[in-house]
């Protein structure tokens, strides 16, 4: 029983160890700069009149390091409220990678949405940081 | 494979980690650290005080020597930057902690050791928000090693006793010119003195006398060394931002705050527990709960050993203020005790804690949800963001259970029998 419970201590720790290994490498293979994965509208508005919303971002942003993309197309309406779901990575190794993803609702009153992304950056500075 | 062989490859691999996770950033109180050690290398060798130079600075003196040195070395190099700076700091702060696993191994059990080594809490504490209270843990676990030799010595009428049993006292009372963490540890050994008749009265007040002359003396020598202001502004400041420091806001949000608060508001709190100077409000019940502790765990305590670590409960589970680092201060009692399971639940709520909460920032380094893939095999990684709050006062309500368990235990109560009983008791 007291084995057992060494062990069980032990794999959780090293589980945890190994993810931080991994979470940390992701730093260092990561560049700056985005790459659009894909683009899709996550409702079950009408997209007659969308266009192509992957083509549109990866013409905005690839290659960028920050990018607001603006939907002129998308408007809200009464019946529907689209939602925007953008997932890129940040032209890192090819097996082992790391994409992020960021759903956006448009608002009813706003017609025109600005949407930021950026690659999450290696270095973290405080916000309540002194200088 | 030998014990040792495995133990140095776990070792070497967590300080890795811990340097690893170190590049990853810094939260403020680096920030502070630096500014303290630039402000040594201007000044230190001129006479100017940490404690007229900068409010940020709640503890003994003893670091900011230190970081005079780390700012020297790294001066030396070039090296100006946060990131050489934090690493270093780092570099340093790891080796304690491998340290402390190695005198868990030879004060207690490898299996306790190899527990306290791999540990997340310390990987983020240490890498991450790299505060000296795991320093401080060494130093005071050195000095108990020292004190259980004494004590082996003493009993087996070996004269040398007194060297080991006054070297502890030394360390013990340089731990507290770093911080305080042990400044009331004395107490529980006069009280382990009185119960069991360790060492004469005489030694007992000497070694007592020894580290708090060390305490309080490494104040005096600030004093007289600060040659930017006069002695009564030093002063003046060492009180203000040493001895009524207040966790900076944090004062009364712990767990044990907010458990009081359910039996007396918080202003009831402040004004009805003000009679005394220095233990008013908060602090009498911290102080208090602190020695209580200590008198009902000796009272009964079979093997000395052990108070070292509930120690270290005590003095975590009833803090009135919490913050991130406060969280490494019961390590090694989680480590000691693993067998209650409540430690593994500390360990675990502590890292999410740590990990998706502001304070350490971990999660914050990814703005976005985010996903890992592994050839193609896609996983959600740190899904957390600020809205899942786990709070420090989680934790210390974990480590609050533990404490009256352990307690209940060192009293001869045993759930486990307890429990078959009343099972037995239901059954035809």
């Amino acid at each position: 029983m007291n084995k057992l419970l060494v062990y069980t201590y032990l794999i959780i720790f090293t589980v945890i160890a190994l993810s931080l290994v991994v979470f940390t490498s992701t730093y260092f293979w990561q560049t700056d700069r985005i790459s659009i994965i894909n683009s899709t509208y996550l409702d079950g508005c009408e997209k007659e009149n969308y266009s192509d919303i992957t083509n549109e971002m990866k013409k905005n942003c690839d290659g960028l390091d920050t990018c607001t993309l603006v939907t002129n197309t998308i408007k809200s309406t009464p019946e529907c409220t689209p939602k925007i779901k953008v997932e890129w990575k940040c032209q890192g190794n090819d097996r082992i990678q790391v994409s992020y993803h960021k759903t956006v609702q448009v608002e009813s009153a706003v017609e025109v949405k600005d949407m930021l992304i950026h690659c999450p950056g290696r270095f973290f500075i405080p916000n309540n940081s002194m200088q | 494979m030998k014990k040792i062989y495995i133990f140095t490859i776990i070792a070497l691999f967590v300080y890795f980690l811990k340097l690893t996770i170190a590049i990853l950033g810094y939260n403020n109180d680096m920030e502070i650290w630096k500014y303290v050690s630039e402000g040594m290398l201007e000044g230190f060798t001129k006479g100017r005080s940490v404690y007229t130079y900068t409010q940020f600075y709640n503890h003994g003196p003893i670091r900011s020597y230190v970081l005079y040195f780390v700012a020297m070395f790294l001066n030396k190099f070039s090296l100006h930057d946060m990131f050489s700076f934090h690493v270093v700091i780092v570099s340093f702060l790891a080796l304690a902690d491998t340290i402390t696993s190695l005198l868990l191994w030879k004060i207690y059990d490898w299996k306790i050791a190899l527990i306290f080594l791999l540990n997340p809490v310390s990987l983020l504490i240490t890498g991450y928000h790299s505060q000296i209270s795991g320093t401080v843990v060494m130093f005071g676990l050195i000095s108990w090693f020292l004190y259980l030799q004494a004590i082996k010595y003493y009993k087996g009428q070996n004269s040398s006793y007194k060297k080991l049993f006054y070297l502890s006292a030394l360390i013990l009372g340089f731990s507290t010119g770093i911080k305080h963490i042990f400044f009331f540890f004395p107490v529980y050994l006069f009280l382990l003195h009185r119960k069991q008749k360790l060492f004469s009265l005489k030694e007992m007040t000497l070694y007592i006398a020894i580290v708090y002359f060390i305490f309080f003396g490494l104040f005096g020598i600030e004093i007289l060394r600060d040659s930017y202001h006069p002695a009564a502004i030093t002063f003046r400041n060492i009180k203000m931002f040493v001895f009524d420091y207040r966790a900076g806001g944090l004062y009364g949000n712990s767990g044990f705050a907010q458990l009081l608060q359910l039996f007396l508001p918080h202003q009831y709190i402040l004004k009805l527990f003000s009679f005394l100077p220095i233990l008013k409000d908060y602090t009498l019940f911290f102080v208090g709960g602190i020695i209580t502790y200590g008198v009902l765990t000796i009272s009964k305590i079979k093997d000395v050993k052990y108070l070292f670590p509930l120690y270290l409960l005590a003095m975590f589970v009833f803090s009135p203020s919490i913050a991130n680092q406060y969280l490494a201060v019961p390590l090694v009692a989680m480590a000691v005790f693993y067998k209650n399971l409540i430690p593994l639940i500390y360990f675990l709520v502590s890292y999410l804690h740590l990990a998706a909460v502001s304070g350490a920032n971990i999660a914050s380094l990814v703005r976005y949800q985010m996903s890992l893939s592994i050839f193609n095999l896609k996983i959600p990684y740190y899904p957390w963001n600020q809205g899942v709050v786990i709070s420090d006062t989680h934790s210390q309500m974990w480590a609050f259970l533990l404490a009256i368990i352990l307690l209940l235990q060192i009293y001869g109560f045993s759930f486990k029998d307890e429990f078959k009983k009343i099972i037995r008791d239901y059954l035809p």
